[in-house]
């Protein structure tokens, strides 16, 4: 026993101790070794909220150029990765370099809490490489330049042709400067429902979420929602008149309820759908179900302004990263950089932001589905150039973001538009109260 | 004066101790390093965020700047007076009250069904449990399909002449779809520790109330159940708690709505914690689940000592 138990107890705090290691490496940062430029290597961290391929070529066209760096990526899921961030930056930021960051609020916060550097020697050049100012002043807080946006989004009426000529309606017009308004869209769908020509007359990709829906409150004229003082206001009357149309869909059985934003674009696909309001990405999903269908402009409220969502994620640079030029020199090939963008949309299959890049990527969309997508370029470019809305960047949109999404969910499924808006209203004004 | 008594005590020992001390310190240190692995996983996995999450409990995190701050008790108290936690807590707390009786019920009465000498009974006793083993993520997406307003639930319901329900989009009918669904998932697991408590109850003592010329129900309510009452009191304590866990099919199905009606204790703290970034008001929340859940294993120890005694 003396001698079996004299053998164990080393092989036993080994295990122990090669567990406590096992921990320790688990909880240290990344690291970012070396400085500046030169021929010095450097690795510089990126994280972001995707799986590693989306980035994984970009990442490699970056390399072959600038042999001495190497981009780590820290793929973090994005139901955790603001918090991961906050974490991460907020106990010094070791090892972070480059990150991504969401429309909307989060340039602000994270500026506030000091963690995005200053980038405004790129503006100029950024701006002379993008597709329209306001996708780089969108990313701006105080004059300062803090986030690149190598994508971007808009949104378009698809329309599924012989549903709609089953049932006797006139496809929406294809001309960006003359969209339908959404009383003429509905007006369409009661068509195609009192016909029976599809199951669902009028779809969403993503249905009550605050990006589908800005564009609808700012053309009704009720702004973004919230203003510079965090103020929330769904119930004055842009909004309400928005919601009220919104609420009507459900009520008359023209969209659906409970279906769950993954299946939508699927049932559009498989020709269940007349309309689908979504995405560029629109035209993938439509190509692979091979049904007979048109793009058109997104539809704005009669006497209101054409308004279209935009944005997506962008990119900044840690304010703590140790390897500030070479990271400017990474996100200067993400997004001023024709070939450096077009590789970082291209596995994502999203729209770049970059001028040369989107030319070619809509030649591509272009080419892939004839003439159903022949006007998709001159929509999107006109859509991003003339009407694009942006999320607002005030405090407390992380909170006005989920509190929006809870007040139109419950609209969709039921609740009265003016109450639960002054209820939101009241709701999500008092947490933004509370954690400022 | 104690070092003293002490050294007396060891000097008084016959020889042979010393060497049996040194043998119990080894088996002792070998106890302790062979526990090791365990020991730091539950440190580091358990003890560390429960601290974490106790000290968190009482700061404030400002959105606007980052910064944290020690704040007492305030997201104690803004908890307990704010009205959306009350309604957290009792649409938890009635969740849990129709649930766990319906769950214990059902499998106790299906482990009976199944202890019948009935044909094909492995069949049946395996088709009960085979939801068990499906996880709570695809069980949610299998039932938001089907209770879908134009799913296969409404399409039998047309087909027996009812009317469609709303199900997950009625405020109504949402915490009862996710009852329902849970109810299908967790059935078959809890009714095998219901199975496992019937093999326990001696034959001898079914074959002396036969003779005695007492009648199955007779059997059922003198014999089976009082010697169920540990196995169901596990199941219904054990059921509890996983069932104040509960978090997937509300992040899946309902994210809390509608208006609420199935915002749980756990999506309520994913909510705050997470998407609200309220981190301090988030784990002051768990530090109250955390109470609650004591309370719960507190009663189940009472109820299985008083089986004992």
């Amino acid at each position: 026993m003396g001698t079996s138990t004299t053998r164990i107890l080393p092989f036993a705090a080994a295990i122990g101790a090669g567990l406590l290691l096992l921990a320790g490496c688990g909880g240290s940062s990344t690291d970012g070794s070396g400085g500046g430029g030169g021929d010095e290597e450097i690795t510089l961290t990126f994280a972001n909220a995707d799986p590693a391929e989306t980035w994984a070529t970009v990442i490699e066209g970056f390399e072959a150029q600038h042999p001495n760096i190497t981009v780590k990526q820290l793929n973090i899921p994005y139901a955790q990765y603001t918090s991961t961030i906050n974490q991460r930056m907020g106990s010094g930021g070791d090892g972070i370099d480059l990150m991504v960051v969401d429309a909307g609020g989060a340039v602000l916060d994270w500026n506030n809490r000091g963690y995005l550097a200053d980038i405004t020697d790129l503006r100029e050049d950024a701006v002379a490489a993008a597709v329209s100012e306001s996708m780089v002043t969108a990313r701006e807080v105080d004059g300062k330049l803090l986030a690149l946006a190598p994508w971007t989004t808009s949104q378009f009426l698809y329309y599924n042709v012989d549903v709609l000529a089953a049932a006797g309606v006139e496809p929406p017009p294809g001309d960006p400067a003359t969209p339908w308004t959404y009383e003429q869209l509905t007006e369409a769908a009661r068509t195609v429902q009192s016909a029976g020509a599809a199951e669902y007359p009028l779809l969403f990709d993503q249905w009550d979420t605050y990006y589908q829906l800005q564009m609808m409150g700012v053309s009704a004229g009720g702004g973004d929602g919230i203003d510079a003082d965090g103020v929330v206001d769904f119930s004055g009357d842009g909004w309400q008149r928005a919601l009220t149309w919104y609420h009507g869909l459900f009520e008359d059985g023209l969209s659906p309820r409970g279906i769950t934003n993954d299946k939508n674009g699927a049932l559009f696909q498989e020709g269940k759908g007349a309309f689908i309001i979504s995405g560029p990405w629109g035209v993938s999903v439509a190509n692979a179900g091979g049904i007979n269908y048109g793009v058109a402009p997104a539809p704005y409220f009669e006497g209101g302004e054409p308004a279209t969502s935009t944005d997506s994620w962008a990119v900044g640079i840690s304010a703590k990263s140790e390897n500030l030029d070479a990271a400017k020199e990474f996100l200067r090939y993400l997004t001023i950089d024709p070939a450096g963008n077009a590789q970082a949309a291209e596995v994502a299959g999203i729209t770049p932001t970059n001028k040369e890049a989107f030319a070619a990527y809509v030649e591509g969309v272009e080419a892939s589905a004839g003439a159903a997508t022949a006007g998709f370029g001159a929509i999107l470019q006109y859509q991003l150039e003339n009407n694009a809305v942006h999320r607002p960047a005030v405090v407390g949109y992380s909170v006005f973001e989920p509190g929006a999404g809870q007040l139109f969910s419950d609209i969709r499924n039921g609740s009265d538009p003016a109450e639960r808006a002054a209820q939101a209203d009241e709701e999500i004004g008092a947490q933004i109260e509370r954690l400022r | 004066m104690r070092a003293a008594t002490a050294t007396r005590r060891t000097a008084a020992r016959p020889a042979g101790s010393g060497r049996r001390r040194r043998r119990s310190v080894r088996t002792t240190l070998v106890a302790l390093a062979m526990l090791s692995p365990a020991l730091i996983a539950l440190v580091l996995m358990r003890v560390v965020p429960m601290i974490s999450a106790v000290s968190e409990s009482f700061r404030h995190v400002s959105l606007a700047t980052g910064a944290s701050e020690f704040d007492g008790l305030s997201n104690y108290t803004y908890l307990l007076t704010d009205s959306g936690f009350h309604s957290v807590l009792v649409v938890t707390l009635v969740f849990n009250l129709v649930l766990n009786p319906a769950i214990v019920l059902l499998s106790t009465a299906l482990a009976l069904l199944t202890a019948q000498r009935l044909p094909l009974v492995g069949l049946w006793r395996s088709m009960i449990f085979v939801p068990a083993a499906v996880p709570g993520a695809v069980v949610a997406l299998i039932w938001s399909t089907a209770l879908q307003p134009d799913g296969l639930v409404n399409a039998l319901l047309e087909v027996v002449g009812l009317p469609p329900q709303p199900f997950l989009t009625s405020a109504s009918q949402a915490a009862f779809s996710i009852g329902i669904m849970v109810t299908w998932g967790a059935l078959g697991y809890w009714m095998i520790f219901v199975i496992a408590g019937l093999k326990d109850i001696p034959d001898s003592l079914y074959e002396a109330a036969a003779l005695d010329g007492a009648g199955w129900w007779r059997r059922l309510f003198s014999i089976t159940l009082p010697l169920l009452k540990r196995p169901m009191a596990f199941v219904l304590i054990a059921c509890t708690v996983g069932s104040f866990l509960l978090f997937a099919p509300v992040q899946i199905l309902t994210k809390g709505g509608p208006n609420g009606s199935t915002n749980l204790i756990m999506f309520d703290i994913y909510n705050r914690t997470y998407l609200l970034g309220d981190v301090g008001v988030g784990q002051a929340e768990v530090v109250i689940l955390m109470l609650l859940l004591a309370v719960i294993v507190a009663v189940q120890f009472r109820l299985l000592r008083e089986e004992k005694a």
